[in-house]
C-alpha cells in the first residue's frame, strides 16, 4: 500500500474504531447500556434446580448410608451407632429411626455438585439447594457437618452404646452357656430320650447367633 | 533566607498536593471512562461517605452511590500495604527509583501556566525547561528496572526508554514551529499570544500574530497538534503505545516489583505526567488558560483561569484515554515505523512550511 | 551566607561526591548513574550562573541523551548484575603521578588566573536569544560544520547498523 494510502488508512480505521467507543461511552447512561450486575445489591436469577449447596435435614435422616454409597466422589462420611428402640422419633414421612447419627460430613471441597447422592435418599432428607454464596476463610470450613450432637453427646452415646453391646454380650455370654448347658442337658437327656428335645435345642442356637449380626 | 524558604516550602506542598490532587482525579477518571467505554459501571460502592463510614467506623454519613472515592481508598490502602523490597534487588536504587521519577514530573509541574499571575515557577524558558527535566524521568524508569532485578522490569525499563527518547524527536520538532511563530520559550507569553478569540489559538494557524494571513498555518499546525499528541501518548507510555506495561508480555514493565506507597507513587507520577504532556498541549496549540470567548476572559471571574486551563486538560486526557480503550497496543518495530517513517518526515515538514511562511509572509 | 552560596555548596558537593563514586565504585551501574547525578549537578551550577539555556541544553544532551545512552550500553551487555570494573591497577607509580602532576597543573592554573568576577546583582536576562543570535551570527561556520558532522554519524550509525543481507522480508 502506497505512504499516503497507509496515513488514511490509519485515519479512517482509528476512527472507526474510536466512534465505536465512543457510542458505548454515550450509551452507558441508558439502562439497557450497562450489563453490569451490582451484586450484592442485585443479583441474576439462578436457573431453576441449579445445584449449589448440600443440606441434610438430620431429624429425617436413618443413616441408611445409601447417599454416601451414591456418591462418586466419596465425600459424605457417615458413622451410626445403634439405638435402643424407641428412643429416636419417627422421620416426617413416618419411617423408624433406629440409628444415632454421630457423625454426618459432607466436604464441600471435594463435593462436584452432582447430587446423585439425593436420588437414593429414602426419606428425602438430603437435598441440594441453590445458595451459592458460600466463601469460606478456612478450607476446614467447608466440611460441613450436620449431626446435632455434640462431642460430649457423641462421647456419651458411643458410651452408653458400648455398654449396651457389653451388656448384650454378657447377656449373650448368659444365654450361650445356658444354650450350653440345656444342650448338655439335652444331650444327657437325649440319651434317655431320644427325639423331641433335640429341635428345641436348635431353635435356642439360632436365637444366640442372630444377635451379634443386627449389632453391627 | 526565611522568606525564601517558607515560601519554598509552601509551594512544594502545594504541588505535592496539585499533583496528588491530578492523579487521583485522573484515575478516577480512567476507571470510570474505560468502564463505561465497555458496558460496565467502574468503581460504585466507595463514595466519600463509605469512605468516612469506613474510617470512624460508624454507619453516620451517607453511602455514595457513583465511586467518588474510589482512588482514595485505594490511595489509603497503598499507604498501608507491606513495603516489599526483593531479595535480589539493589536496595539502594530501588528506593530511589520512584523518587526522581516522581520528581522529574513534579519539576515538569512546576512551570506551568495555570494562570496569568499563577505559573509556580514563571521561567524564561519554560518549555525547553519541560522538555529538558522530563528527560530526567527517563533515567529513574531505568534505575527501577534495573534495580528490581526482574526480567520484566528491566526489559520495560528498556523499552521505555528507547521510547521515550526517539519519540523525544519528533516533540521537539513539533514544537519547534510554535516556538519559531511565538518567538519566545516561555510558556506564559505563548498563551497569552492567544488571547481573545479562539482562532486566535495556535491550532488555527498564527492569526494572532500576523493578521488573517495566519491561516495558511492552519494546516500544519493541525498535523503538528495531532503529532504532538500522538508523541505524548508515546512518552507517557500510554495505549497504544503501551508497549513498556504491555501486561500481557511484561506483567507491569518497570515497576512490576514495586509495590504498596513506592507503587502509588510510579502511578501518580504516570498520571502526573500525563496531566503535563496534555498541559503542553493545552498551552501550546489550545489557548492555555483563555476560554476562547475574549467576553469571558475579561469578566474577571476569580479563579476561572485555572478552572478553563484544567477543564482543556482533562478534556485532551479524556481522549487520551478514549485512545487507550479503543486501540490495540503496537508491536516495536510498528512504534519505530511509525516514528521515522510518518511523524519525523511530517514533523520536518511542518517545521519547513513554517519556516518559509515565517521567512516569506511575515 | 546568602542562598545561592549555600545552593552551590549542595551543589558542589553533589558534583564532587559523584563524581568520586563515578571513579571508584566497583559496580558500574553505580558508576553512571553518578555520573548521571553529577552532570545534573552541572546543570544545577549553570543556572546559578544565570546560564539556563545552557543548563537545558546540559539536562537534554547530557542527563537525558549520554548518561542514557551509557546506561543502555551497560543494561544490553551480557551478566549485567554482576558486572563490576577491575580495581587493580599495575602501573600504580605512573597513573599516581600524572594524576597528581595534573592536578598540580589545574590548581596552579586556577590559583595563577585573574578572574573577573561579574556582580551578580544584575538582573537576570534570558540567555536564549543572544546564544541564538551568535549561532546564526558570528559562529555559523562552527555551527554548520557541528552539523554536518552530526549527519554523517547519524547517516553512518544507520549503514552500520543496517542488516547486510538482501533477504526479502
Ligand atoms: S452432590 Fe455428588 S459429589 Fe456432592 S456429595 Fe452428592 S453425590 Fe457426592
Ligand atoms: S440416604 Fe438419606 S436417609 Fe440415608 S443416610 Fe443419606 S441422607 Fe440419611
Amino acid at each position: 500500500m502506497s505512504y499516503f494510502g497507509n496515513i488514511s488508512k490509519a485515519f479512517s480505521t482509528i476512527a472507526t474504531g474510536m466512534k465505536i467507543t465512543f457510542r458505548h461511552f454515550k450509551n452507558a447512561r441508558k439502562p439497557d447500556g450497562i450489563f453490569t450486575t451490582q451484586y450484592p445489591h442485585k443479583a441474576v436469577p439462578l436457573p431453576k434446580f441449579s445445584r449449589q449447596q448440600l443440606h441434610n435435614r438430620i431429624e429425617d435422616c436413618i443413616g441408611c448410608m445409601k447417599c454416601a454409597n451414591a456418591c462418586p466422589v466419596s465425600c459424605i462420611y457417615i458413622e451410626t451407632v445403634k439405638a435402643p428402640a424407641g428412643t429416636l422419633s419417627d422421620t416426617s414421612n413416618g419411617q423408624k429411626r433406629r440409628l444415632y447419627l454421630t457423625r454426618y460430613d459432607i466436604d464441600m471441597a471435594k463435593c462436584m455438585f452432582c447430587a446423585l447422592c439425593t436420588y437414593p435418599c429414602p426419606t428425602e432428607c438430603i437435598t441440594i439447594n441453590s445458595d451459592f454464596n458460600f466463601i469460606k476463610f478456612e478450607r476446614k470450613d467447608l466440611l460441613y457437618k450436620f449431626s446435632d450432637y455434640s462431642p460430649e453427646q457423641v462421647e456419651q452415646i458411643k458410651q452408653e452404646a458400648k455398654l449396651r453391646e457389653q451388656q448384650e454380650a454378657a447377656e449373650k455370654i448368659a444365654k450361650a452357656k445356658a444354650a450350653a448347658e440345656a444342650k448338655l442337658k439335652a444331650e444327657t437327656e437325649a440319651k434317655a430320650k431320644a427325639e423331641v428335645p433335640q429341635v428345641e435345642a436348635k431353635t435356642e442356637e439360632v436365637k444366640a447367633e442372630q444377635k451379634p449380626e443386627t449389632k453391627e | 533566607m526565611d522568606n525564601i524558604l517558607v515560601w519554598t516550602m509552601i509551594s512544594i506542598l502545594v504541588m505535592v498536593g496539585l499533583v496528588s490532587v491530578v492523579g487521583i482525579i485522573s484515575i478516577y477518571l480512567e476507571r470510570k471512562v474505560s468502564a463505561f467505554m465497555q458496558d460496565r459501571l467502574g468503581p460504585m460502592e466507595v463514595g466519600f461517605g463509605s469512605l468516612a463510614n469506613a474510617i470512624i467506623g460508624k454507619k453516620t454519613f451517607k453511602e455514595g452511590r457513583i465511586g467518588l472515592a474510589q482512588s482514595l481508598a485505594d490511595g489509603l490502602k497503598l499507604l498501608q500495604k507491606e513495603d516489599i523490597v526483593p531479595k535480589g534487588a539493589d536496595v539502594f536504587l530501588f528506593k530511589l527509583a520512584p523518587m526522581i521519577v516522581f520528581g522529574g514530573t513534579f519539576a515538569a509541574f512546576a512551570a506551568l501556566p495555570l494562570a496569568e499571575y499563577f505559573v509556580p515557577a514563571d521561567i524564561n524558558i519554560g518549555l525547553f525547561y519541560i522538555l529538558a527535566i522530563s528527560s530526567f524521568g527517563v533515567t529513574g524508569i531505568l534505575m527501577a528496572g534495573w534495580a528490581s532485578n526482574n526480567k520484566w522490569g528491566l526489559l520495560g525499563a528498556l523499552r521505555s526508554t528507547a521510547q521515550m527518547v526517539s519519540y523525544e524527536i519528533p516533540i521537539g520538532v513539533s514544537l519547534i514551529s510554535i516556538v519559531m511563530i511565538c518567538g519566545t520559550l516561555s510558556l506564559k507569553e505563548m498563551v497569552l499570544a492567544q488571547s481573545g478569540w479562539f482562532w486566535n489559538w495556535h491550532l488555527f494557524g498564527a492569526i494572532s500574530h500576523n493578521g488573517a494571513i495566519g491561516i495558511v498555518l492552519l494546516p500544519v499546525m493541525f498535523i503538528n497538534f495531532l503529532i504532538y499528541f500522538t508523541c505524548s501518548l508515546a512518552e507517557t507510555n500510554r495505549a497504544p503505545f503501551d508497549i513498556p506495561e504491555a501486561e500481557s508480555e511484561l506483567v507491569a514493565g518497570y515497576h512490576t516489583e514495586y509495590t504498596g506507597m513506592r507503587f502509588a507513587i510510579f502511578f501518580l507520577a504516570e498520571y502526573g505526567a500525563i496531566f503535563v504532556g496534555n498541559a503542553i498541549a493545552v498551552t501550546l496549540f489550545l489557548g492555555g488558560w483563555n476560554s476562547g470567548i475574549p467576553m469571558l476572559d475579561e469578566a474577571n471571574i476569580p479563579g476561572i483561569a485555572p478552572l478553563i486551563f484544567i477543564t482543556k486538560v482533562f478534556v485532551l486526557i479524556f481522549v487520551v484515554m478514549w485512545v487507550r480503550w479503543t486501540l490495540p497496543r503496537l508491536r516495536v518495530d510498528q512504534l519505530m515505523n511509525l516514528c521515522w517513517k510518518y511523524l519525523i518526515p511530517f514533523t520536518l515538514f511542518t517545521f519547513f512550511y513554517v519556516t518559509i511562511y515565517k521567512v516569506f509572509l511575515t | 551566607m546568602v542562598p545561592a552560596d549555600f545552593v552551590f555548596l549542595i551543589l558542589a558537593t553533589l558534583i564532587v561526591a559523584c563524581g568520586f563514586v563515578v571513579v571508584f565504585h566497583s559496580k558500574i551501574i553505580y558508576s553512571a548513574f553518578a555520573l548521571l547525578f553529577s552532570f545534573f549537578g552541572v546543570g544545577g551550577i549553570y543556572i546559578l550562573l544565570n546560564a539556563d539555556f545552557l543548563a537545558g541544553t546540559q539536562l537534554i544532551v547530557y542527563v537525558g541523551g549520554i548518561s542514557v545512552l551509557i546506561l543502555f550500553g551497560i543494561l544490553l551487555t551480557k551478566k549485567i548484575y554482576n558486572l563490576t570494573t577491575e580495581e587493580t591497577s599495575t602501573q600504580k607509580i605512573i597513573g599516581g603521578a600524572t594524576s597528581l602532576a595534573f592536578l598540580g597543573a589545574l590548581a596552579a592554573l586556577i590559583f595563577n588566573t585573574d578572574w573577573q568576577i561579574v556582580t551578580t546583582t544584575q538582573e537576570f536576562t534570558p540567555q536564549t536569544l543572544e546564544i541564538g543570535k551568535a549561532f546564526m551570527g558570528n559562529f555559523i561556520l562552527p555551527f554548520e560544520l557541528a552539523a554536518i558532522l552530526l549527519l554523517v554519524a547519524l547517516i553512518g550509525a544507520v549503514i552500520i547498523g543496517r542488516d547486510e543481507k538482501k533477504e526479502e522480508i
